[in-house]
């Protein structure tokens, strides 16, 4: 049967309305030909009997009279009838009385030895046998036997004729067997056609013309050209999704991609990969061994452990190297990855190259401007006044050393002593001072000595005269350097609007390494308060010499804690104070109201003018500086005043 | 500058860039000449004073940059009058500083004695010690410098200038003898 259901749909249907037809003829003529048999047998007993009957009334007298002559005589008669194969009579007891036989030379062979009433069908032929009967009494029997030509003839011819049928409505069915089904077929078969379109060429734009049909065909095919446009939406948004996506990927700014873990090889990279490095992503995906060709020699090992390690872990990684890129430019890369992991295996390794080369330039950018503001603020540490006066004036310093050594060397050596001495030995001689001159060996040299004495003092004289000169002259250059100093820190000097908490904090700082050597604690006490409008750079010089004086007062203290506190509060409605105290040795009375003053130090290499120029850096900025002490060994409160911003304008 | 100065005194050389500091290590070295005259004449007056000790006469060069210094060193080889020390600053912008400077002497004449005069600690001792070794031939003078320092290290280093030169004289000599000495014995033995 497998032939059948690979047969098309239109020849199956041909081959079903071919059977269908042709057995329905079939049974119709069987029946019809049975029919045909059963009356055509019937018809003939009948006749049979009728001719039996016939020959019987027709051989009474024979058989009355026992004329055998004229028995045969009447059996002969069946010579007439080309059917009737033989005739025979038998007496009243069932004796043979006389026979007739169509062929003479069976003729006893076909006669039955004794008479059966009724009719029996044998093989070939019929037998009939009826009694003769004269006046209520049997005075014999008469039987024929016939042929069953007329049977077979008839069957056949019906035969015949219903085979002549059976082909012409066979032809009949097949010829419309052909056209009708296209009915059916046709809609069914373009439906086939459109689905075999979509599915070769998965284009979901055609349409199955079928329509307009309320049967099963006609919404098959709304249903299918339904089906058909919602695929095409969902593919167009499915391909319109799918474009954005993919040109996300390829515009996010960093070098999208995936490898295998197994091989390591790349799997998918995106064209940014041209635009970072000049590669295009092919030359990654063609070569295994492309990422180790391009990465920086030095950092290959570290960027490929780290994404080995993470892949081992299963986690999420970052790693940061070099890149050569496609015209020797050298590119920071921060490689980002995450491992894909399906059933407790890593399936794919996935992450982004971002170029990180300005932040790697900005970073750099950033330490060397670090290392300028820390340079910055150890200059503003070292600002004292007088060290930045000394690096000017330290070659001068030396002239006016050794000048005032040498004056001092000389005079101490100078030969206007010895005109004391001369003198002396004069005043020895005063009465007789003529005659000593005269003749005494040592008064003949004495005018001499004093002449030549004299001019040598006056030599001296001049040469010291001189030297004075350069020492004056170099004082007054020390001066002009000073002075030059002062009056660039005067120009340098921006009024602004500040928080004395910065400002405290900024000269906290200077001195943090140093206060956290000698083991001091700062204390913070500081209150709300407005801005100060001042001269940054000058408070916080103000600042530095009040935390470093604090700081040596602390040092030379004998106290368990030594403790620094620094407070921040109001002072009326126009001022900020800011107050630095310790707990060292303190101020003696006496020294209070000169510690201000210029040249004034406890410090054995102090210069005495910290606290000098800090007052007079207060009053110019229009604030304050005083100074509190209970004594020796009490410690010290240094109160700086300041403005407030708005108080000023 | 060559007037007062004595053909058989020791050779100095001041190299720096500031001149007042040439100046003023010419004052503490030369001082004025006293006058021979007016010191007999006190001697003879007074009695008993003991002359005065001599004073050491130096001559003393300048050089104003590093480049200049090495030259003059290199010229007085030559002459056969080499200097016994060098007083050298540290800063001499703009050419080579003074450790420079001495790095590119020591490499023409290893025996010169360096005073390195510095006027803050633009080079700490690391710094120095790093470019030349730790060394006996300088020694690291602060300015402001007093006078005597001036005239000790003068006197000390030429001092041991001269010790060092007599030393290795005496060491070629004894060289030489014993040279000859075995030549003499190895003639005598054959």
């Amino acid at each position: 049967m497998n032939w059948f259901w690979n047969l098309s749909l239109r020849h199956k249907l041909t081959v079903v309305i071919m059977l269908v037809s042709l057995s329905a003829m079939l049974l119709a003529c069987v029946g019809f030909i049975g029919f045909e048999y059963y009356a055509t047998r019937k018809a003939l007993v009948h006749d049979l009997s009728s001719l039996t009957d016939v020959l019987a009334l027709n051989s009474r007298a024979a058989l009355r009279f026992q004329d055998k002559m004229a028995a045969e005589t009447t059996l002969a008669s069946m010579q007439a009838k080309p059917n009737i194969l033989s005739a025979s009579l038998y007496t009243s007891d069932r004796k043979v009385f006389a026979t007739w036989s169509r062929d003479p030379a069976h003729k006893d062979a076909r006669v039955d030895a004794a008479p059966q009433e009724g009719y029996r069908f044998e093989r070939e032929s019929l037998r009939m046998c009826q009694p003769a009967v004269h006046d209520g009494e049997k005075i014999g029997y008469v039987c024929l036997e016939s042929d069953l030509r007329e049977i077979t003839d008839r069957v056949r011819l019906l035969a015949g004729i219903s085979f002549l049928v059976l082909i012409i409505a066979g032809l009949a069915a097949l010829g419309l067997s052909a056209k009708l089904p296209r009915v059916v077929t046709k809609p069914i078969l373009g439906l086939a056609e459109t689905a075999r379109l979509v599915g070769e060429k998965h284009d979901y734009s055609v349409r199955s013309d079928v329509t307009g049909r309320s049967d099963e065909i006609g919404v098959l095919a709304n249903a299918f050209n339904h089906m058909l446009h919602r695929i095409q939406s969902q593919d167009s948004a499915l391909s319109l999704s799918q474009q954005k996506l993919e040109s996300l990927v390829h515009s996010i700014d960093g070098i999208v991609w995936e490898r295998d873990p197994k091989t390591l090889a790349f799997t998918f990279v995106s064209q940014q990969s041209m635009r970072i490095l000049g590669y295009p992503p092919e030359s990654w995906l063609g070569n295994s061994r492309f990422w180790e060709k391009i990465v920086h020699p030095d950092d290959v090992d570290k960027a490929a452990k780290a994404s080995l390690e993470a892949q081992a872990k299963c986690e999420a990684y970052d790693c940061e190297y070099r890149v050569i890129a496609s015209d020797k430019r050298v590119v920071w890369i921060r490689e980002s990855g995450v491992v894909r992991v399906e059933n407790d295996k890593p399936v794919a390794l996935r992450g982004i190259l971002q170029d990180i080369t300005k932040q790697k330039q900005a970073a750099g950018e950033l330490e060397r401007l670090n290392h300028r503001l820390v340079d910055a603020s150890r200059q503003a540490g070292m600002a004292e006044v007088a060290t930045g006066i000394l690096h000017n004036v330290g070659n001068v310093l030396n002239s006016v050393n050794v000048s005032a050594t040498l004056v001092q060397d000389q005079m101490v050596k100078s030969k206007l002593l010895t005109l004391e001495r001369a003198t002396g030995l004069l005043r020895e001689h005063l009465s007789d001072a003529g005659a000593f001159i005269a003749n005494d060996p040592k008064g003949r040299l004495l005018p001499d000595f004093l002449i030549k004495v004299t001019e040598l003092a006056l030599e001296e004289q001049h040469r010291w005269q001189e030297e004075l000169k350069g020492l004056r002259k170099n004082i007054e250059h020390m001066k002009e350097i000073v002075a030059m100093q002062q009056s660039y820190a005067r120009v340098a000097g921006i009024i602004e609007a500040m928080s004395a908490e910065d400002l405290v904090e900024d000269a906290l700082r200077i001195n943090a390494a140093s206060l956290a050597r000698h083991d001091v604690e700062v204390v913070r006490a500081f209150n709300k308060v407005p801005k100060v409008k001042v001269d940054k750079h000058k408070v916080v010089q103000i600042l530095i010499n009040l935390v470093r004086n604090a700081k040596y007062a602390l040092d030379a203290a004998r106290v368990q804690q030594r403790l620094l506190t620094i407070h921040i509060g109001r002072n009326g409605s126009d001022r900020v104070k800011i107050i630095v105290q310790d707990n060292g040795i303190g101020i003696p009375k006496e020294n209070l109201t000169n510690i201000f003053s210029h040249g004034f130090t406890t410090k054995r290499d102090g210069h005495g003018f910290g606290l000098h120029s800090s007052a007079l850096a207060a009053k110019e900025l229009g604030g304050s500086l005083t100074a509190h002490s209970d004594g020796p060994g009490t410690g010290a409160t240094f109160t700086l005043e300041l403005p407030i911003a708005n108080s000023i304008n | 500058m060559e007037t007062n100065v004595n053909q058989t005194g020791h050779r100095l050389l001041i190299i720096d860039d500031n001149p007042t500091i040439h100046e003023d290590i010419k004052k503490i070295l030369c001082p004025p000449k006293e006058d021979a005259d007016v010191s007999a004449m006190a001697a003879e007056l007074f009695g008993s004073r003991s002359p005065a000790v001599e004073p050491t006469q130096f001559r003393i060069d300048s050089a104003y940059q590093g480049q200049e210094g090495l030259a003059k060193v290199e010229q007085a080889i030559a002459e056969g009058a080499p200097y016994a020390m060098a007083f050298v600053d540290v800063r001499m912008p703009p050419g080579w500083d003074g450790i420079e400077t001495i790095r590119r002497i020591w490499d023409k004449y290893p025996g010169l004695q360096v005073v390195i005069c510095t006027a803050y600690s633009d080079h700490s001792w690391e710094d120095i010690t790093r470019s030349l070794g730790y060394s006996d031939s300088f020694v690291i003078l602060k300015k402001p410098f007093d006078n005597v320092e001036v005239l000790q290290l003068a006197h000390a280093l030429t001092k041991k200038w001269t010790l060092a030169c007599e030393t290795r004289i005496r060491m070629d000599n004894l060289d030489e003898m014993v040279r000859v000495r075995a030549e003499a014995l190895s003639k005598a033995n054959e």
